[in-house]
């Protein structure tokens, strides 16, 4: 029997039918897009881990750590939620325009 | 008795019970506003759907027709339209070539709302934040007060007719 030869097409071709973009490709998008410098001021980090959703389709969650006594700011103003709505919603579409396959969860979470 | 601003009121409960706790709000209050405000969103979903198709329908077969909608069926479709081109599900035709960008909100937020009610329903590792969780309330409010302005349109009437028949647009002639 002849060795399969493994290339990033026959990869695609036997994987998820639902991802569409190369994984490793996908990622450097994510850490360009979640490099320090283009994370709203009072984000201290962000993290992704990528996976399934609860029906198993591809998903990328994403992590945006806050501190706490910006979390307590949010809690009390609506504007300054709306603002961070905003980067959360140009975050998901920039990463659906990629067509990956790969769902975006966005979500605060509380720094280490 | 009519239930018919019951997505009004789940979004109001939902903010009361993410508000419930003046300090640390417990995870239960967070867990369930979160559930509840997807609730919300899935009923309006549900009620504009079949105001739409059906407007004429009697009282009894609204009932019936409000049954006839899936949470896994509504999910897939919402992740469909949080595109700007929607295509037909197992295959590369297109449904929308441009979609509108309140039907894009509302499903990106449909989705990911379900997605966060499933953990915040059956994942106890789960941590949630109030600001995060008035956050998502936020938007619910959101996408009822963008609604009245977009449901006349064909990707609004495509969207809603997608929750119900989501896999027949693939059926060939």
């Amino acid at each position: 029997m002849l060795p399969q030869i493994e290339t990033g097409y026959t990869r695609r071709m036997n994987g998820n039918a639902n991802i569409a973009m190369e994984t490793e490709e996908f990622e450097r998008h994510l850490r360009e897009l979640l490099a320090p410098n283009r994370l709203p001021a009072n984000v201290k980090s962000a993290r992704y881990e990528l996976g399934t959703d609860h029906i198993g389709e591809p998903a990328v969650r994403i992590y945006l750590e806050i501190g706490p006594e910006f979390a307590a700011l949010l809690e009390k103003d609506k504007k300054l939620r709306d603002e961070l709505g905003k980067f959360r919603e140009g975050l998901t579409s920039k990463i659906l325009e990629l067509e990956s396959g790969y769902f975006p969860f966005i979500r605060l979470a509380e720094a280490a | 008795m009519s239930a018919k601003l019951l997505p009004e009121h789940l979004l109001e409960q939902a903010r009361h019970l993410a508000r419930r706790e003046r300090t640390r709000p417990r995870q239960a209050s967070l867990r369930r506003a979160l559930s509840t405000a997807y609730y919300a969103l899935f009923h309006f979903l549900i009620r504009e759907a079949v105001r739409q198709v059906g407007p004429n329908l009697s009282e009894n077969n609204y009932n019936r027709a409000y049954r006839w909608f899936d949470h896994g069926a509504m999910y897939r479709v919402a992740r469909a339209f949080s595109q700007d081109i929607v295509r037909i599900p197992n295959s590369k035709d297109v449904l929308i070539q441009k979609n509108n960008s309140g039907i894009k909100f509302i499903a990106q937020h449909f989705a990911d709302l379900q997605e966060s009610r499933h953990l915040a329903d059956y994942d106890p590792g789960a941590i949630f934040i109030r600001a995060d969780v008035l956050a998502m309330t936020d938007r619910v409010a959101t996408a009822f007060l963008v609604w009245p302005a977009i449901k006349n349109s064909p990707e609004a009437n495509t969207f809603l007719l997608s929750l119900l028949m989501w896999e027949k647009w693939g059926k060939r002639l």
